[in-house]
């Protein structure tokens, strides 16, 4: 009888701090929200791009909302499982995804129980072009050059990518598509091993992202021919794009956040302008100028809009590439 | 140069910035011995801590836990058989013996001072010469790497114990449990069943924690009605002191072998520790007492674990290639503050450059003496009653495998695997060869693939470039000298 | 006996492998594909445990798997389980120290306020280090 008594104590104290941590409801008001702390959940591990983008938005937006907001990594499947999840979750805005590029590559790989369709955008907060990329001492001087010498030696230019199926692979495959060349694609585990073969001559190019080439360029080492991007880059002014060179090709990575479909419009909203003025603080492009991401905010719409368009693009591409899981 | 150094020693000396190191270290020590708490998550977790600091503060604290987390992940090793890391894994051979024989402070006074001679040594190379080194960086290529991990698996028959056969099955069943998920060269699915979450694969930390700690644990509850309590013997310095001849010679070379591995971008600590374990064996006179729990079986792995934080920093700082996963979360937190890790950091940030290499000595020096004055403390543990020691190491390791990933499914895996590794230590099935496999599987079977798509499909390119022949060379050696010694022992016995 | 099981186990596994590699897709020429490195393992993990099969016939080393203990193992494997599916539903902070009492209490029983009193802590403190000072999370109260 008293082990009873000692055991009821105990449940009741730890239910009553349970119960109090949860009961501290928000002000009456039109649409209550944020009733609790917002959860972000980032598909890949701590310490990585994404992660320090989250969790460097987070810190910006948290004067926007009277709640506090939680970075949770959830990791897996090249990104599946946290997207899974967040477009699984209860759609009252609570939990937030930090959706990348691979919402539309994977469910087009048949590797994601998920469509960019199960998520209703935010805010679209970073984009990144392809940069070709190769040695400084390479004998070509001009994408052109490059990309001849690829069209009279079909297979045998080895591009380097971050893994089979992954953005900068399909950015490769997107060279390919519009001007008829071919290479010999050499899938990575990441970009930043692909960047290392390259500076020790292992390989010829990579496709992979400006930043994660830009220190190598500084020094010398490396040169960019070409970015895949509408504009040309405020940090390598001298790069063309390859749309300048008549090639008509915009392939990139991108981040931002998103909600489960049916989450409500006035919650979404609520959530926008929070997350906008988070995304306009100075110490937010401060972050990603020093990371070297690209900021481009963009609202829920034109975020769609980016999303529908890079689905078509990279469902021809994943097909021709044979990476479609039958 | 004297005087760079002399400038980053009084920078890391200021009270504010030597705190934070300070902090570092203690705040790794405890992360490392915590299991599923690794040395990338602990520097991964205090990386948005650093984003407000000036550059030399914020990198002195990450560099400080990223030493005492590869140190630290030998304390639960020695102690509880739970390596806090993967690098940890094989000081637990060893180091476990050790402590059940009453001898955890003499195991813990080991592992403290050889962390410090392979931090030191490592140190030490990255400040002398480590524009030289950093060219091996650049050398390796896919067919290096490929026979790296062949060299490293060719590890499994001498760390089998009593039956290299069921050493090498376990070692050939692990490898097949890393195939598991998107094949990596072409992202195929395999034997996934559907699962999103195996897309990944098994994550290799809870199948570890799962291995060693929790099958620990089970065969602790068995154990415990005849529980024999064994005395600690509590004079762990002095005694640790007196071996410091004994394991000198295999500290130095492990710390410098850990070092190369470090360079290797890609290769991190948890390979380096198998590696010099198996070489302290191969070069000793009595290698048959490796895993009994022998001084050199604990100074070995953990002077080659700690030798890779130096050695990862050199193509950090010198080429802006990290060397292992820590140091690309260390990239990462110098890009935030404005720094371009590579060639131009040393012209344009010479004073961080040195810093930073202060830090790292002072860093190791704070971690002897922090790990020293622990010992009492550690072997604390052992005192608690094994009634109640055991269900808090089963919390720990479910709790340890959940917030790798946050994720359930981890934690199922962690008790699957402890099953299957309690089951596998009553039929004397090896647990260490799985883990080996699970590390270097990926890594043979994508740079085999690797290797082959840049060459065109020619096998000659393994043995026409002298690291990759030489390495593979060493792993054919390394493979069959046990079984060849046993033939050997046989025969002289029959005669 | 025991040995005689496992290696029939991991014969299984190996054949199991070998079949499932079949339906592999193969896309670079150059790339002996995913399938190659599976298939290869399961040849080796057939013959491995048609060797070990042999070696424990003809050794017949006594089964000692069998001990005082197993009633135990069971018990705390089944506990553990139990602990699993609670985490979820009843959240971290009353799961394990639910776990705790009873498998301290089931391991040997002493002074009960004092095993309690050590439940909780340690479960408050666990909590603390992850959740609070980490800021890794854990699982909340989930009714």
């Amino acid at each position: 009888m008293k082990k009873f008594g000692v055991l009821a104590v105990l449940l009741l104290f730890t239910f009553s701090i349970l119960a109090g941590c949860q009961s501290q409801g928000g002000k009456e008001a039109k649409v209550n929200f944020p009733e609790k702390a917002i959860e972000i959940i980032v598909p890949y591990a701590a310490g990585g791009g994404t992660d320090a983008v989250a969790r460097a938005l987070a810190d910006a937006a948290k004067d926007s909302f009277s709640k506090p907001i939680a970075v949770v990594n959830k990791t897996g499947g090249g990104g599946a499982v946290g997207m899974a999840e967040g477009a699984k979750a209860k759609a009252d805005g609570h939990t937030v995804t930090m959706v990348t590029v691979e919402l539309v590559t994977l469910p087009n790989m048949g590797l994601a129980p998920f469509t960019y369709n199960d998520f209703k955008p935010i805010i679209q907060v970073n984009a990144d072009p392809s940069a070709l990329t190769v040695k400084a001492d390479a004998p070509w001087k001009t994408a052109e050059e490059f990309l001849n010498y690829a069209k009279a030696n079909p297979g045998k230019v080895k591009v380097g990518n971050s893994g089979a199926g992954a953005i900068w692979h399909l950015a490769a495959a997107a060279i390919e598509d519009k001007t008829g060349a071919k290479f010999n694609h050499v899938p990575f585990d990441g970009a930043a091993p692909a960047v290392t073969a390259l500076l020790g001559g292992h390989i010829d190019a990579v496709t992979v992202s400006p930043a994660e080439v830009a220190s190598h360029v500084k020094s010398g080492q490396l040169k960019i021919l070409a970015v895949a991007s509408e504009k040309r880059l405020e940090q390598f002014p001298d790069v063309p794009t390859f749309k300048e060179l008549g090639i008509d090709v915009v392939v990139g990575t991108w981040r931002g956040l998103a909600v489960p479909k049916d989450t409500p419009d006035e919650i979404v909203s609520i959530l926008y302008d929070g997350f906008k003025k988070a995304a306009e603080k100075d110490s937010f492009k401060e972050f990603m100028k020093n990371a070297g991401l690209g900021l481009e905010v963009k609202d829920g719409k034109e975020f769609l809009e980016r999303m529908k368009n890079d689905n078509e693009l990279f469902a021809k591409l994943i097909n021709s590439l044979g990476l479609a899981k039958k | 140069m004297l005087s760079h150094l002399f400038y980053g020693l009084a920078k890391v000396l200021r009270p504010d910035i030597f705190l934070l190191l300070l902090l570092g270290v203690w705040g790794g020590i405890a992360i490392g011995s915590l299991p599923g708490l690794t040395a990338t998550m602990g520097v991964a977790l205090l990386l948005p801590v650093t984003f407000g600091m000036e550059p030399e503060a914020g990198m002195l604290l990450l560099l400080g836990i990223y030493i005492g987390a590869i140190y630290g992940g030998s304390v639960s090793a020695i102690l509880l058989r739970t390596p806090g890391t993967p690098a940890a894994a094989a000081t637990a051979m060893d180091g476990f013996e050790m402590a059940k024989r009453g001898e955890a402070g003499k195991a813990l006074g080991i592992s403290t001072t050889a962390s410090f001679i392979g931090g030191i040594v490592s140190t030490l190379m990255l400040i002398t010469i480590s524009p030289i080194l950093a060219k091996i960086a650049l050398k390796f290529s896919a067919p290096e790497y490929f026979a790296l991990a062949i060299f490293g698996l060719s590890i499994i028959s001498s760390i089998s114990g009593k039956s290299p056969l069921k050493g090498i099955i376990v070692g050939v069943f692990g490898l097949l449990v890393s195939t598991i998920g998107m094949d990596p060269m072409t992202s195929y699915p395999r034997f996934t069943f559907g699962n999103v979450n195996l897309l990944n694969g098994f994550s290799f930390i809870p199948v570890m924690i799962g291995l060693f700690g929790l099958a620990q644990a089970l065969y602790n509850v068995e154990e415990s009605e005849q529980a024999v309590k064994i005395q600690q013997k509590v004079e762990g310095v002095l005694s640790a002191l007196s071996e410091i001849k004994r394991i000198l010679g295999t500290a130095v070379r492990s710390a410098v072998m850990g070092t190369f591995i470090g360079i290797i971008p890609g290769a991190g600590a948890d390979i380096a520790a198998f590696v010099s374990y198996n070489e302290a064996k191969r070069w000793s006179k009595h290698p048959e007492k490796f895993g009994t729990g022998i001084p050199e079986g604990i100074a070995a792995p953990e002077a080659g674990n700690n030798g890779v934080t130096g050695g990862a920093m050199i193509p950090l700082l010198t080429l802006g290639i990290p060397g292992d996963a820590v140091t690309a979360i260390l990239l990462g937190a110098l890009m935030i503050q404005g720094l371009q890790p590579g060639p131009l950091l040393f012209k344009e940030h010479g004073e961080l450059v040195y810093t930073i290499f202060s830090g790292l000595l002072v860093g190791n020096v704070l971690m002897l003496i922090s790990g020293l004055l622990g010992i009492r403390l550690f072997i604390k543990v052992l005192s608690v009653p094994k009634n109640i020691l055991t269900p808090l190491i089963f919390v720990l390791c479910i709790v340890g495998s959940y917030a790798m990933n946050n994720s359930f499914f981890d934690v199922g895996v962690m008790l699957a695997s402890g099953v299957i590794g309690y089951i596998f230590m009553k039929l004397d099935f090896p647990a260490s060869p799985i883990i080996l496999a699970l590390i270097l599987g990926p890594m043979a079977e994508s740079n085999l693939r690797r290797s082959l798509i840049m060459s065109g499909g020619n096998y000659s390119i393994f043995f026409t470039r002298p690291i990759s022949a030489f390495l593979l060379t060493l792993a054919l050696i390394t493979f069959i000298t046990p079984f060849l010694k046993d033939f050997i022992k046989r025969k002289n016995l029959g005669n | 006996m025991a040995d005689v099981l496992v290696s029939a186990a991991f014969a299984f596994i190996s054949i199991f492998v070998f079949f499932s590699t079949g339906r592999f897709p193969e896309l670079n020429i150059n790339d002996p594909g995913p399938a190659l490195f599976p298939k290869m393992l399961s040849v080796i993990l057939l013959v491995l445990s048609v060797a070990l099969l042999l070696s424990a016939v003809f050794k017949r080393r006594k089964a000692v798997f069998f001990e005082h203990g197993w009633k135990k193992v069971l018990f705390t494997v089944l506990l553990l389980l139990l602990y699993y599916f609670s985490l979820d539903i009843l959240g971290f902070l009353v799961s394990t120290s639910l776990f705790l009492i009873i498998l301290i209490r089931y391991l040997e029983k002493r002074n009960l306020l004092h095993d309690v009193a050590i439940s909780v802590g340690f479960t408050f403190l666990i909590y603390s280090v992850f959740q609070l000072l980490l800021n890794v999370p854990l699982p909340e109260f989930g009714i």
